[in-house]
């Protein structure tokens, strides 16, 4: 036991006395006690309790010519955002039409908006999602099964016979974008379970558009 | 009114209870701690609400500072040796037994190979962190990144033709897009298509 004072005062002192004479039972606990919290000390400051995760990224492999990819989708399910620099980030529906630029919008990377823009052009797929996610919650269904039911869902969603209402995020970030604006878009676009990302340069137009968009 | 009778009390406190949570507390954060490993470049890295857990085996780990310097680190003392040796073959770099062993025993590097021997010849971490040409050069004119990861893929194929290693890239919250992208490019000349992005996990709001 720690007991500050040393071994003569407190209350068991009467009976401590008539036994004085023999070696006292009691060890001074002090020097241990200081290095337990030096231990504690030190592990409260040295330790990262907080392992970071990881997020998956794939990009498409390296073909012999960088082929468009963006014509392969219809425009009302493609939305293309374009990070800029100064955490800045812009976005616009479907693909260019010849001749034509199409009209950049202004976001943010907030919960209001980002997240809203692609939430409402995805409303339904996130809806069926979050509808898996709940019966795994309550129990209907195993929780191993919602990774590859969900993936499953999204996959299907873009196809012809699924229904085509999953949207497809093509996301362009401009040099001087940083690495926080793009995991924080990949963060959103997993978070509003939107069914397929790829990650592509920004087209020189785009580029050019860019310095022009509304600031 | 009658005085109050305080008690004669002792004025050693029992501290037991708060040396048992002390010590408690010290065998928690002793088994729970996971000590930072020393780092050449300080990077802070952005939140997701991925859930994943960081890959521990087989890692090729790619770390770009703010500054957009590329830094590698891939586990197994005799693996980076290895690597290191199929590099020097290919840049005709000239390196001693003392100086492969130096580095399979060094971790996370970051050198052009050029000057990989003053790189080598450095005393300790501290001397490294200010080494002038920290970081693997991954433009297009001078691209040592892509052959790195070709070595070090090459290397993980020869020893056993089944696994897969798993890239990770780690990044500063302001490092710039387009030195990522330099080494996406190089991995994708590689034709490694998925990576881990490590982030520090966030709760998910809806």
């Amino acid at each position: 036991m720690a007991e500050l004072g040393g071994g003569d005062g407190g209350g068991h002192g009467k009976h401590e006395k008539k036994r004085a004479k023999k070696a006292s039972g009691r060890v001074d606990m002090t020097p241990m006690v200081d290095l337990g919290f030096l231990l504690l000390t030190f592990f409260v400051l040295t330790s990262t309790l907080k392992e970071p995760k990881v997020m998956d990224l794939v990009v498409p492999a390296k073909k012999p010519q960088d082929s468009t990819q963006a014509t392969k989708f219809p425009a009302d399910r493609t939305i293309n955002l374009l990070l800029s620099g100064k955490n800045k980030i812009y976005y616009y529906m479907g693909g260019k039409k010849a001749g034509e630029v199409p009209e950049f919008k202004r976001t943010t990377y907030s919960r209001s908006g980002l997240r809203k823009v692609l939430l409402d052009n995805n409303t339904r797929l996130n809806k069926e999602v979050l509808a898996l996610e709940e019966q795994v919650k309550a129990g209907k269904l195993p929780e191993d099964s919602l990774k590859p039911q969900v993936s499953r869902l999204k996959m299907k969603s873009m196809t012809q016979s699924g229904g085509q209402y999953g949207l497809l995020a093509i996301i362009k970030p401009a040099d001087n974008s940083t690495y926080k604006n793009l995991v924080d878009v990949f963060d959103e676009l997993n978070i509003t379970n939107v069914a397929n990302k790829a990650l592509v340069k920004p087209a020189p137009w785009e580029l050019e558009a860019l310095k022009l968009a509304p600031q | 009114m009658p005085k109050i009778k305080m008690p004669k009390s002792s004025p050693g406190i029992d501290m037991t209870p708060m040396v048992d949570l002390a010590f408690l507390l010290v065998t928690f954060f002793m088994l729970a701690a996971q000590f930072k490993p020393e780092e050449l470049v300080a990077v802070e890295i952005p939140s997701s609400i991925a859930e994943k857990k960081i890959p521990k085996e087989n890692v090729i780990a790619i770390t770009v500072s703010p500054k957009g310097q590329v830094l590698l680190n891939i586990n197994g003392e005799d693996r980076r040796v290895n690597i290191l040796k199929r590099m020097a073959e290919k840049y005709k770099t000239n390196l001693t037994p003392a100086e492969y062993t130096k580095f399979g025993k060094m971790g996370m590097f970051g050198a052009p190979m050029e000057n990989m021997k003053q790189y080598l010849a450095t005393k300790n971490e501290g001397e490294r962190q200010k080494f002038p040409k920290l970081g693997i050069p991954a433009d297009s004119l001078n691209n040592q990144f892509k052959d790195w990861i070709y070595t070090a893929l090459t290397e993980y194929h020869s020893e056993n033709a089944a696994i897969r290693p798993e890239i990770s890239i780690k990044a500063d919250n302001t490092t710039e897009y387009k030195y990522i992208q330099l080494v996406i490019d190089g991995l994708r000349e590689n034709n490694a298509n998925a990576y881990s992005l490590i982030t520090s996990y966030e709760a998910k709001q809806q």
